[in-house]
């Protein structure tokens, strides 16, 4: 077996347990160097086209697609994975260390899978990874999410082999190309599996309840890879579905109403994520070069601004052990640094001029404007104003402005605002210069970010979002922060079900009880009934003395003889006394000397 | 810019520039003065090029997306009446 056949990401898969072995600086040298030779494996060892195949029990897999779609993503799953590992090096736990890079890997392998096989091999490697950065976040309660989030994941992996055995089976072949929506189990399966990891609405909420549980840089990791893998499986898949443009602009709207009252900021930065992949999988359902090429280019800078604003609340929560926005507030004070760059990741996220998100998220947008679809237009400009309010004001505000919580928490470790730093310097390098991204893209782009009538309009909803916060906050009628749950989808399986059956399981106690008393209770009444009138003390088991016995039996035997006499003419005795060999007993057996029918007539 | 918790700031500590009311009523009116600025810079003669009909209604994207937020928060402000539990509701047995 040849090394062409290592796609890149392969060598982190690989190599990551060796960290395991590490210690100290060798630790923080390896968490670094492993995901730089990575990248350098990608950049140098593989050229457009690149195409690597390999039988195995008879089936052709294909390990290694380089094309332009892949290519974007192994770079940005790249560029990801080297930024977090230097936000992660002040990490001791080697754990995390493994199954971060490992986990980093996986993903990457998956977006260079020319088939279905290899898709799913990487596919449960990316769950059974990084379910261990919320495992080790050591609480009870992260470990019930991270079992919750396990299971979800498996299951969209299970759905997936369901889909690809059912292709198999009708002679479709292994190859991961498009697919599309074909009305047939296997496409209609294979996309349930794509949208349980891209967050479709109520197939979303394993990621509000896994993400903010995982540990301070476990949730930087998981948010760049596990969902942006799937607007990569859709994107190659199922490109022009149209029935993902209304999936996308819903996925857009109904997070930024959680966003703006949930108080975990790092939840907040969840739900916003899940807004953001709307846009995507809007994209991938528009399926024009433009909007493909959007998806791509929004993915690739939703990746750096979105781990830029975890790794500022990851700081936060490093440093005061809270990302609650009921409990945070005035950290500008302390933490300077740490809120200017997640500022920038507020403003990229939000799609200012300058910034990486202004240039990528209004291609999808024009790309539904394009295509004439209205609503969609009218719901994403929505979204844009929304995910402003929440991600871009919200955060900022609740963390580091707003009403002072008095904590003074030291800046964030410099190892930390390096990387922040270097999330930051990529929001705006691709808002300065687009065409380093636009080279990149899967399709050849002439798009032109910057007009004067798509500034002018995206300030004007930026700013009218900013004077509705401002307004509402001014007037007292923003919602406060407050210490809350607030139910989603998963209400359901976290509460409903289980009440549910615990319901059902007592009404059957009850009912069961019940009718075990009406049962039981008759015998035993039966049973009372019956041994208070033979049992012992009663009437019948009563102890007579002998004289009475004796009286008793004489008076019976008394009677008898009167009775016996009265009614017969003859004595027994006397009758058969002449046949001394007849046994009594035999004229007892069959006709009792007592019945008065038969003693007359015998004679 | 209520403040809820009181003003826990360290004694000895002094207040800087965003800690005075005054100035946080500046940004208030420095928002609206952008906003405005914005809105007039939509009457600007530039070149259009508007997908949908409601695009040419002037500053159309300034009104859109004041009313979509104030709707927003409003709205969701409206959700918490349903949605909203206490903290530790999924910790109970």
């Amino acid at each position: 077996m040849g090394l062409e056949l290592l796609p890149p990401g392969a060598l982190l898969v690989l190599l990551a347990p060796l960290l395991a072995l590490l210690r100290g600086r060798a630790l923080q040298v390896g968490l670094v160097a492993l995901p730089l030779l990575s990248f350098a494996h990608l950049l140098l060892g593989f050229e457009l086209g690149d195409v690597a195949t390999v039988s195995v029990y008879g089936l052709e897999l294909q390990p290694v697609r380089f094309d332009r779609l892949s290519r974007i993503w192994g770079i940005v799953f790249h560029l990801a994975a080297v930024i977090t590992a230097i936000f992660s090096l002040g990490v001791k736990d080697r754990v995390q260390h493994v199954a971060a890079l490992a986990y980093a890997g996986a993903a990457i392998c998956a977006a260079f899978a020319g088939d279905l096989v290899t898709l799913f091999v990487w596919w449960e490697l990316t769950a059974v990874t990084s379910v261990f950065l919320v495992w080790a976040s050591g609480t009870e309660e992260a470990y019930r999410a991270g079992l919750r989030y396990l299971v979800v994941q498996v299951l969209s992996g299970v759905l997936l082999l369901a889909g690809v055995l059912v292709r198999h089976h009708a002679g479709l072949g292994l190859a991961f190309g498009h697919l599309g929506l074909t009305g047939s189990a296997d496409t209609t399966l294979i996309l349930l599996a794509f949208g349980i990891k891209a967050g479709f609405p109520l197939l979303h909420p394993w990621l509000q309840d896994a993400y903010p549980k995982a540990t301070v840089t476990g949730t930087v990791w998981m948010s760049s890879f596990t969902t942006k893998l799937a607007i990569y499986a859709l994107a190659r898949g199922y490109a022009g579905t149209e029935l993902l443009i209304p999936i996308g602009a819903a996925m857009t709207l109904f997070p930024i109403f959680y966003a703006v009252i949930v108080n975990d900021l790092r939840t907040v930065l969840t739900y916003s994520l899940n807004n953001q992949l709307g846009y995507m999988v809007v994209g991938v359902g528009l399926g024009t070069e433009l909007a493909l090429n959007g998806t791509a280019a929004h993915a690739f800078a939703h990746i750096l601004y979105k781990s830029l604003l975890f790794m500022g609340m990851g700081a936060v929560l490093l440093r005061t052990g809270t990302a609650k926005g009921s409990e945070l507030g005035g950290l500008y004070k302390t933490m300077p640094r740490t809120a200017v760059l997640t500022m920038v990741g507020a403003a990229a996220i939000s799609g200012f001029p300058l910034t990486s998100g202004f240039i990528s998220k209004s291609m999808i947008v024009s790309a539904a404007g394009e295509e004439g679809w209205r609503l969609t237009y009218l719901a994403l400009l929505f979204a844009s104003a929304g995910v402003f309010h929440h991600s871009g004001i919200k955060i900022p505000y609740f963390a580091f402005f707003a009403h002072d919580s008095g904590k003074r928490p030291a800046e964030a470790p410099v190892h930390m605002q390096v990387a922040m730093a270097l999330g930051a310097a990529a929001c705006l390098i691709l808002g300065c210069m687009p065409w380093l991204l636009y080279d990149l893209l899967p399709f050849p782009s002439s798009y032109v970010p910057y007009t004067m009538d798509h500034v002018v309009t995206m300030l004007q909803l930026l700013l009218g979002s900013a004077l509705a916060f401002a307004l509402l906050n001014r007037i007292g009628a923003y919602p406060p922060e407050l210490r809350s749950t607030v139910l989603d989808v998963d209400w359901v399986w976290r509460r409903l079900l289980p009440r549910s059956l615990a319901f059902v399981g007592r009404t059957v106690g009850v009912v069961g009880a019940f009718l075990r008393g009406a049962l039981f209770g008759t015998r035993d009444r039966v049973v009372d009934w019956v041994f208070q009138r033979t049992g012992p003390g009663s009437r019948w088991a009563r102890t007579w003395d002998t004289g009475t016995s004796t009286l008793s039996v004489a008076l019976l035997l008394t009677l008898y003889a009167l009775l016996y006499f009265q009614l017969g003419d003859a004595d027994p005795l006397v009758e058969h006394g002449g046949g001394h060999g007849v046994e009594p007993s035999h004229a007892d057996d069959h006709a009792p000397p007592a019945d008065p029918g038969h003693a007359p007539s015998g004679h | 810019m209520s403040d809820p918790h009181g003003s826990p700031r360290p004694e000895g500590e002094a207040p800087d520039w965003l800690d005075d009311p005054r100035h946080r009523g500046w940004i208030f009116w420095g928002v609206v003065g952008l906003y405005v600025v914005v809105v007039l810079a939509g009457f600007l003669p530039y070149a259009r090029h508007p997908y949908f009909d409601f695009e040419s209604i002037p500053a159309f994207q300034a009104l859109y997306g004041l009313g979509c937020c104030i709707g927003l928060v409003l709205g969701a402000s409206w959700l918490r009446t349903w949605l909203m539990r206490d903290e530790d509701y999924y910790d109970g047995p």
